[in-house]
C-alpha cells in the first residue's frame, strides 16, 4: 500500500516535470504556431488576429496556468491547427499505435527469448555464432529501409500483404491485421535481435550459477533445468529491457508510421511539433509520460513475482 | 539509401501498353496520393495548401480560373464591373445545388461573403475589407460595392466559397458546397473520400465515381503503392524520384510550371547586399540553367524576375537579364570595394530539398568570385519567425506561390508592407503598385506590372532562379489531368482510359 502511493506520488512528479520541460522547451525553439499556419502567404494583419485567437499574446506562465488548469479540469484543450479536441485526436490514434505495439511486442518476446535460451544452452556451437549473427544484423538495419523492402517483397513482388495504410478493426478485422504485419515486422527485428542478446547474456550468466550444477548433479531433466530455473531466474534483465521496448512502441514510431503510411501517434506527435501545436504536443507528451510510468510500474510488480527478494525489501 | 532505391527499382521492371485516347469515359474509383491531412474544411478557415488542393472540388466561388489563370465564370453566370472599377454586379447561374439538395441562391452568396468579410470568422486573407457594402438586387443578381477601386478583386473571389447558411456549423468536418465531388469520409491520418455529385451542374462531370485522397507521407511509400496500382495519380512529386516513374512503362510523368518563384533573397539593410553593384554581381556569378539542371534535375524553367512566365498576361521575360558571366561579377565587386572578397551567411529551410540543394551549388558558384558562403541550415518555423518575419538574415533561398493577379504577386516589395522581408525600397516602385491597384484597363496594367519586374531586375533585388516543374506521376490508364496556376488538385476532369 505504502509502496502503491508511492509510486503514485511519483507518477505524478514526472507528469508535472515532463509536461513543464514540453511546455518550456517549446518556448525556447523558435517558430510561431501562427505564422507557421499562415505560411508566407497570408497577409500580416492576419496574423495579429491569429495569435490573438490562440491565445499566444498572454504572458508566458498565463498560457501554461490556463493549460494547467483546464487539464486538471480533464480538458486537454483544442490543437490550433485542426480545431479539433486533443483527447479525441489522440483517441483517434490509438487503436493504430496499441494494436502495433502489441503485435510487434508478441513477436518480440516470441522470437527473443526461445532464440536468446537456445543460443545459450549452445553456447560455442555453430548455431550460436548463427543467432549472435543474426541478431547483430538486425540491430544494425534501419527499420525504415527494411520497411520499404518488406512492402517490396510482400506488396509488389509477391502481393499478399498491403503496401501500407490502415483498415479499421472496426470495418474488417483480418484486413486490418494484415495491415499491420509489415510494420509490426519492422518495428520487432530491432527489438528482437537486443532481446535476443540480453536472454543469451543472462542465461549463460544463469547456466554458471551454483544452483544449476546443483540440480544437474541431482539428475533433473536437461529442459526443466533450463527454463525452470536457468531461464526464470535470468528473467529479470529481459524483463526490464522488454518493458523499455513496450513502453516506446506505446509512444508511436514516427518512422514505420511514415513508411507504411499508418494513422499513429507518432505521425500526428511528428505533425504536431512540426507545427509548433502546442496544445496537441502537450498532450501527446503527457500521454507519453502516463504510458512510460504505468509500464514502469507493471514492470515493477513483475519483479517482485519474479523474485520475492524485492518484496522484502 | 538512395543507391540502394536504385537498385530496387532497377529491378522493377514492367510492361503495358498505353492505350489510345478515345474520349473521356465515365465511371472508376480513383486514389490520389497526397502527403498531409487538410487542416479542416470549413473554406473560410481553413489556411492550409493540403486543404485547397481537394476542397477545390468540393466548394466553389462566384467566379473561378482557367489552366492559363484567367478569371472564368463559376456559380456566376456573368458579372459587370463599373467604370471606376468600385461596383461589382453578378448573376446568378440557375439551377445550381448544394450536396445537400437545396438549390443555390443569392441569399447564400450574400451570406457567404458577409462571413468571409466578418472577423469573427477568422478568414486568413485581407482583402474582403476592400468590401464596402453587398446588395442582393433580385433572385438572381447580387450588387458588390468595393471602399476604392481594386484589381485584384475577381481573382481574390475565386477562394470565397459559397456556403449554404444551414450547414455552417459543422462545415469544419461535413462540408457542403456546389462542387463536382462532396465529401463520403474523412478519417484523419488515412484517407479523405469524395463521390461524384449527381447533381452537379457542369453537364456530364465529374467523369470518375469516387476519388480516394490517401494520405501517404513518405515519398517512397507513395511510388511503391503507384508502382502497386493501389495508387493513380500523385501530384506533386519530388524531382529527385523523376526518373522511377519515367522508367516505369505502365507510368506516365506531366511536367507543368508551377506559378512558384524560387529566388534567392538578401537583406538590403545588411552589408554588403546594400550595395546594388554586389547584388548584380551576385546576379552574375549565378548560373540558372546549372542550378535547374543540378538542383531541380531540369525540372524547371528560368525567370528573372518575381512573377511566373504562368501568368501569360503579365509576366515579362527578363530570365535573361543577368547573363551568367563571372568577370563582370569580379569586376562589379571589386568596384564596390569587395575585390578582396567577403564572407556571408546563407540560410536555408531544411526541409526543402530544392532550396537546400541550389542553395549548397551557389555558395560554390560565389565561392568562384570571391565571395565565401557559410550556408546555415534552419528549420522552417525558425525560418518565418526568425528570418521571414524577424528579418534576421544574410541570404536565402525559398519558394514563393504564385499568385492570379500581379498585384498579389508583387505587392510584397512595397516599402511598408509586412511581409517585404528584402528591406526594398523604391519610391517609383510603391508608386506603380498603387496606380496598378486603381487601373482597371488592362493594356495599363500590363505596363505597370511590366516595369514593376523591370525594376526588380534591374535593382536585383534577389536572384530569381526559376519556378520549379509541378511533377505529376499517374498510372498510364489516367487521363485528363489538368494543370493550373494555382494549388489545387481537379479531379472532376479526372478519367479512366481503358
Amino acid at each position: 500500500m505504502q509502496y502503491l502511493s508511492r509510486r503514485t506520488a511519483a507518477l505524478l512528479v514526472t507528469l508535472v516535470i515532463a509536461c513543464t520541460i514540453t511546455f518550456v522547451v517549446f518556448h525556447i525553439i523558435p517558430g510561431d504556431p501562427a505564422l507557421l499556419m499562415l505560411g508566407t502567404e497570408a497577409d500580416p494583419e492576419v496574423l495579429t488576429g491569429l495569435r490573438q485567437e490562440l491565445g499566444l499574446d498572454l504572458p508566458l506562465h498565463v498560457q501554461y496556468l490556463n493549460w494547467l488548469k483546464a487539464v486538471l479540469a480533464g480538458d486537454l484543450g483544442f490543437s490550433t491547427r485542426l480545431k479539433r479536441p486533443v483527447a479525441g485526436l489522440i483517441g483517434e490514434r490509438l487503436p493504430v499505435t496499441i494494436s502495433l505495439a502489441v503485435l510487434s511486442m508478441l513477436l518480440t518476446l516470441v522470437i527473443s527469448i526461445p532464440a536468446g535460451a537456445y543460443a545459450a544452452t549452445h553456447h560455442g556451437q555453430p548455431i550460436d555464432y548463427i543467432i549472435v549473427f543474426a541478431s547483430q544484423i538486425g540491430m544494425a538495419i534501419p527499420h525504415f529501409w527494411l520497411g520499404i523492402l518488406l512492402i517490396l517483397l510482400f506488396s509488389m513482388y509477391w502481393k499478399v500483404l498491403p503496401p501500407g495504410g490502415f483498415v479499421q478493426w472496426s470495418a474488417d478485422p483480418w484486413k486490418a491485421f494484415l495491415s499491420l504485419v509489415l510494420p509490426a515486422f519492422a518495428l520487432a527485428t530491432h527489438r528482437v535481435a537486443s532481446l535476443t542478446r540480453i536472454t543469451r547474456a543472462s542465461m549463460l550468466d544463469a547456466l554458471t550459477q551454483d544452483y544449476i550444477r546443483t540440480g544437474q548433479s541431482k539428475g533433473l531433466p536437461k529442459l526443466s533445468l533450463i527454463y525452470k530455473h536457468a531461464l526464470k531466474n535470468s528473467l529479470m534483465p529481459i524483463v526490464t529491457v522488454a518493458g523499455m521496448q513496450f513502453a516506446s512502441l506505446l509512444a508511436g514510431s514516427i518512422v514505420a508510421e511514415e513508411v507504411f503510411a499508418l494513422p499513429g501517434l507518432g505521425r500526428l506527435l511528428l505533425q504536431a511539433i512540426g507545427y509548433r501545436d502546442l496544445p496537441l504536443v502537450q498532450g501527446i507528451a503527457l500521454f507519453i509520460a502516463i504510458v512510460v510510468v504505468l509500464v514502469n510500474f507493471v514492470t515493477d510488480i513483475l519483479y517482485m513475482i519474479l523474485d520475492p527478494r524485492v518484496r522484502y525489501k | 539509401m538512395p543507391w540502394l532505391l536504385v537498385w530496387l527499382f532497377v529491378m522493377l521492371t514492367w510492361l503495358g501498353l498505353p492505350v489510345a485516347a478515345a474520349g473521356p469515359k465515365s465511371g472508376g474509383h480513383l486514389v490520389v496520393a497526397v502527403p498531409i491531412d487538410p487542416d479542416t474544411f470549413d473554406p473560410h478557415k481553413a489556411v492550409a495548401a493540403a486543404t485547397r488542393e481537394i476542397d477545390y472540388n468540393i466548394y466553389q466561388g462566384l467566379v473561378s480560373f482557367d489552366t492559363e489563370g484567367r478569371i472564368v465564370p463559376c456559380l456566376a453566370e456573368s458579372w459587370e464591373t463599373s467604370d471606376d472599377g468600385t461596383v461589382y454586379t453578378f448573376t446568378l447561374r440557375p439551377n445550381v445545388f448544394f450536396h445537400n439538395g437545396r438549390s443555390l441562391s443569392t441569399e447564400d452568396v450574400l451570406f457567404s461573403l458577409e462571413r468571409v468579410r466578418d472577423d469573427a470568422t477568422g478568414y486568413p486573407m485581407m482583402w474582403p475589407k476592400q468590401i464596402e457594402e453587398i446588395v442582393t438586387l433580385d433572385d438572381s443578381s447580387i450588387r458588390v460595392q468595393l471602399k476604392a477601386p481594386y484589381a485584384p478583386f475577381l481573382s481574390e473571389l475565386v477562394d470565397a466559397a459559397i456556403i449554404p447558411k444551414e450547414a455552417v456549423a459543422q462545415l469544419a468536418t461535413k462540408p457542403v458546397g456546389t462542387g463536382p465531388f462532396r465529401l463520403v469520409e474523412w478519417v484523419m491520418g488515412q484517407h479523405v473520400k469524395l463521390a461524384r455529385f449527381d447533381d452537379y451542374w457542369e453537364q456530364g462531370l465529374p467523369y470518375v465515381d469516387t476519388v480516394t485522397f490517401r494520405i501517404i507521407p513518405d515519398p517512397a511509400t507513395a511510388i511503391l503503392n503507384l508502382k502497386a496500382g493501389a495508387v493513380h495519380v500523385i501530384p506533386r512529386l519530388s524531382p529527385d524520384v523523376a526518373w522511377q516513374v519515367e522508367q516505369a512503362p505502365d507510368l506516365k510523368l506531366l511536367k507543368g510550371p508551377m506559378n512558384t518563384v524560387q529566388l534567392m533573397a538578401y537583406n538590403l539593410d545588411r552589408e554588403p547586399f546594400s550595395d546594388k553593384r554586389v547584388r548584380q554581381a551576385i546576379n552574375y556569378a549565378i548560373d540558372k540553367d546549372l542550378l535547374i539542371e543540378g538542383a531541380a534535375w531540369g525540372y524547371g524553367t528560368k525567370i528573372g524576375s518575381n512573377m511566373s512566365p504562368v501568368v501569360d498576361l503579365y509576366y515579362a521575360d527578363l530570365a535573361d537579364y543577368y547573363p551568367y558571366d563571372t568577370a563582370k561579377a569580379r569586376e562589379l565587386l571589386a568596384a564596390a570595394g569587395y575585390g578582396q572578397g567577403v564572407s556571408v551567411t546563407l540560410s536555408l529551410p531544411a526541409e526543402y530539398d530544392l532550396h537546400v540543394k541550389s542553395g549548397e551549388m551557389v555558395a560554390a558558384m560565389l565561392g568562384e568570385v570571391g565571395i565565401e558562403v557559410n550556408i546555415e541550415l534552419v528549420e522552417w518555423g525558425t525560418w518565418l519567425d526568425r528570418i521571414y518575419t524577424k528579418r534576421d538574415y544574410d541570404m536565402t533561398i525559398v519558394g514563393f506561390t504564385g499568385k492570379l493577379d500581379p498585384h498579389t504577386a508583387l505587392n510584397r516589395y512595397t516599402s511598408d508592407y509586412g511581409r517585404n522581408f528584402s528591406n526594398f525600397r523604391h519610391e517609383e516602385y510603391d508608386k506603380l503598385i498603387l496606380e496598378g491597384l486603381q487601373a482597371t484597363d488592362i493594356a495599363r496594367r500590363q505596363a505597370i506590372y511590366s516595369r514593376c519586374q523591370e525594376i526588380l531586375a534591374e535593382e536585383a533585388v534577389a536572384v530569381y532562379i526559376m519556378d520549379p516543374n509541378d511533377l505529376v506521376a499517374m498510372r498510364s490508364d489516367v487521363a485528363g489531368w489538368r494543370y493550373y496556376p494555382k494549388y489545387v488538385d481537379d479531379v472532376g476532369h479526372v478519367y479512366f482510359d481503358k
